[in-house]
């Protein structure tokens, strides 16, 4: 799990031009957006294939706040001329957006407003995303912004294995170590070799020559007993 | 026309963030959408419209007549020495 | 439910079945855009107070909500029991420097009996705005989308309560999030849906986007202009099958499959190819383990706009190919209902499906070649799976399948 965190009074300008400086559109944004994407750029700057289109990584961001900042300003600008460059702010889930558009994210983007910061209830729906079956990490934050000056900004970069217990023993191996999560309801990558199955290739729901041909369904427990290759 | 091409470009840059941008930096025929020019998108369009309300009195119907109004500075003072009410 | 075309399925079913729409002139919003058609709810918030029992002085939005909720909760024979176990955490430490507490022993605190307490979940948007606009720079105390849930939680008994926020796919998301709620073991009963009021915000916002057609919206149509405001409130009792049986609870339908993806493209507009609405669909279609051909009817987001009714026909095409279901949208007849409108399209979904009736698309005359011809009337099968779908800003997509039993 990598986390990051914006104290409130940075400069975000400056923290935009020195880490990232090669997406002018940040100026347009929000301050919340503003957050989520820096946020965002110091948690996956180096992602391998960064800008590749993926759909296993979900984007989540709580706030108290939702879009209140930009909500007072677009509200001040109804009083001459409403801008539709506020108003487009006034969603908490631009910043999922703007963090899934610079990142060609096409997973699950969610905005959730909590009373206030509650870890528990924030990882509680972190561990809700995962359970998709297609989700394999999410860029989860907490990003508050009562006004444009005063704000509270973490983020969170979690992995599906960062959700399993250590040495947790794995029955279909009797104890052996493997990779790839292919127990106890964790989806698997697809083609990875299971050692608890020998060494044999298999794909994402398909039939297992490890489970003698048995085929299992799409949540349900290995039933491979590893007893021969086949 | 030069003192209204250089006041419009400093409302442009203020009105769309066009952060550190001069009015040097923008070239009077210059596309001001697509890849070549400023980039700007159809928010832009939108904020346009609304700032040659706001400024000058001209009231633009459409996102598509504003595209035809913004497409270079030069274009854009033309149209507003034209039509302007304020 | 409620919305521009009565309140309630049975009021709802004659207005589809006579094709008639909710939408004309604004009534009781105060705003000084009244030159714009909008699908607003016939009943003044003193009149939706006495039909509800709650106070006047509460948001619109809460009052819609609450209308909707009385009737789901009567018809699913359901009473909040306000007997409540709260999540009890033990031991859960915070793992260092991240603020997050420790993944492993959270989860193995988690295993806890289901609790006797129903969760709400509420997709809002605007909230308390309809308040807080009249008395800005002050807000009102309910201003915030989960204050004006929770209001309605609280009057109902619901001892549990969350709002999601995604603009025009928040009902969806509400379903899918109670979906999910319901398959991890945390609940067998979950009531989902959504609610908006109109608002001067939101009414001034969207005509600085320029998307408000000043007539009657006509989605999918050559000569459309853009989207026409409405508000409303639908919600949905979600349980398992065998909470169902238990209690001898009679489901109307199951919702089968559901899908959502990010068209990461823009804020405002869909992507030409319409890949975040092809990827929701998919995923749908998917996880109800059904091929396009076994979808008699699709719900379409159809907000009216160009670039939306555009985007989606090309979707709808890359999905279905040559043999495209009956395709209808029923935002002439509702308005745009923004956050309620995944689950007011989605009772129309289950009319359709209990009575074999589709809602003829309404106002709509000339092709647009970029566009599918949506179903106008005449006899089509009765539908065993319907697929209904609801595209929020921020490229939020989502689309859910409901099936006859």
């Amino acid at each position: 799990m990598r986390t990051i965190e914006i104290p409130v009074g940075t400069d975000l300008a400056k923290l935009y031009r020195e880490q990232v400086g090669d997406y002018p559109k940040f100026f347009k944004m929000d301050t919340a957006c503003k957050l989520g994407f820096l946020v965002a750029e110091l948690l996956v700057k180096e992602d391998p294939d960064r800008f590749v289109t993926r759909e296993d990584r979900a984007v989540l961001v709580f706030s108290r706040s939702g879009s209140l900042a930009d909500d007072k300003n677009y509200a001040e600008s109804m009083k001459d001329f409403p801008s539709p460059a506020l108003f487009v702010y006034t969603l908490p889930n631009t910043v999922t957006g703007e963090i899934a558009i610079r990142n060609k994210y096409a997973g699950e983007t969610s905005a959730f407003v909590l009373e206030s910061f509650d870890p528990e209830q924030i990882l509680d729906q972190i561990v809700l995303a995962f359970q998709d079956r297609m989700t394999r990490s999410v860029l989860a934050a907490w990003i508050d912004c009562p006004s444009d000056e005063e704000w509270a900004a973490r983020g969170w970069l979690i992995d599906w294995r960062d959700l399993l217990p250590p040495e947790e023993e794995h029955r279909c191996c009797h104890g052996g170590g493997h990779g790839g999560g292919c127990c106890h309801h964790h989806h698997h990558e697809e083609s990875e070799e299971h050692h608890c199955c020998g060494g044999h290739h298999h794909e994402e729901g398909g039939e297992h020559c490890c489970c003698h041909g048995e085929d299992h369904g799409d949540s349900g427990e290995h039933h491979c007993h590893c007893k021969e290759n086949k | 026309m030069k003192n209204l091409i250089n006041e419009l470009k400093l409302k442009v840059i203020d009105a769309l963030n066009l952060e550190g941008m001069t009015p040097e930096d923008i070239d009077n025929d210059a596309p001001l959408f697509g890849d070549e020019g400023l980039g700007l998108d159809s928010i832009d369009v939108l904020e346009l419209i609304v700032l040659l309300e706001k400024n000058y009195g001209i009231r633009l119907a459409t996102p598509a007549d504003g595209k035809k109004v913004f497409q270079s500075m030069a274009v854009m003072a033309d149209y507003v020495a034209a039509n302007r009410t304020k | 439910m409620v919305s521009a075309i009565g309140c309630g399925k049975a009021d709802t079913l004659k207005a589809l079945r006579e094709k008639r729409t909710g939408i004309g002139p604004v009534k009781y919003l105060e705003t000084s855009l009244r030159d714009f058609p909008v699908g607003e709810v016939p009943l003044s918030n003193a009149e939706l107070a006495a039909r509800t029992g709650a106070p006047e002085t509460w948001p619109r939005t809460t009052l819609l909500s609450v209308l909707a909720l009385q009737e789901a909760l009567e018809q699913a024979s359901i009473q909040s029991d306000g007997k409540f176990s709260p999540a009890t955490y033990k031991n859960v430490e915070s793992v260092e420097g991240t603020g997050l507490p420790e993944a492993s022993a959270f989860l193995l605190a988690k295993r806890r009996p289901i609790p006797s307490n129903i969760p709400l979940v509420s997709g809002t948007t605007v909230g308390g705005m309809d308040l807080s606009e009249k008395l800005y720079p002050m807000y009102s105390p309910w201003h915030s989308c989960g204050a004006s849930t929770d209001l309605a939680a609280q009057f109902l008994g619901f001892k549990e309560a969350t709002t999601l926020s995604t603009a025009c796919s928040s009902a969806a998301n509400a379903f899918i999030y109670a979906a999910n709620l319901i398959r991890c073991g945390f609940a067998d009963k979950v009531v989902a849906g959504g609610a908006e009021s109109l608002s001067d915000y939101h009414l001034n916002g969207f005509n600085s986007l320029m998307i408000l057609d000043p007539e009657w919206c006509r989605p999918f149509d050559a000569t459309r202009a853009g989207l026409n405001l409405g508000e409303g409130a639908a919600f949905l009792v979600l349980e398992t099958e065998e909470s169902a049986l238990e209690r001898g609870a009679k489901p109307l339908a199951v919702l089968s499959g559901w899908g959502n993806a990010c068209d990461a493209f823009h804020q405002t507009a869909s992507s030409q190819n319409g890949e975040g609405a092809f990827q929701a669909m998919s995923q749908a279609l998917k996880r109800a383990g059904l091929k396009p051909e076994d979808i008699g009817y699709v719900n379409a987001h159809g907000t009216g706009t160009p670039n939306n009714d555009a985007s989606e026909s090309t979707a709808l095409r890359r999905i279905f190919g040559d043999r495209i279901p009956p395709v209808s949208s029923t935002k002439p007849y509702t308005g745009h209902t923004t956050s309620a409108s995944g689950s007011i399209e989605a009772v129309f979904c289950l009319l359709a499906l209990q009575n074999g009736l589709f809602p003829p698309e309404l106002n709509w005359r000339e092709a647009d070649p970029g566009c599918i011809i949506p179903y106008s009337g005449g006899d089509v099968p009765g539908p065993r799976h319907i697929l209904s779908n609801a595209f929020g800003f921020g490229g939020n997509d989502s689309s859910i399948i409901l099936s006859r039993i």
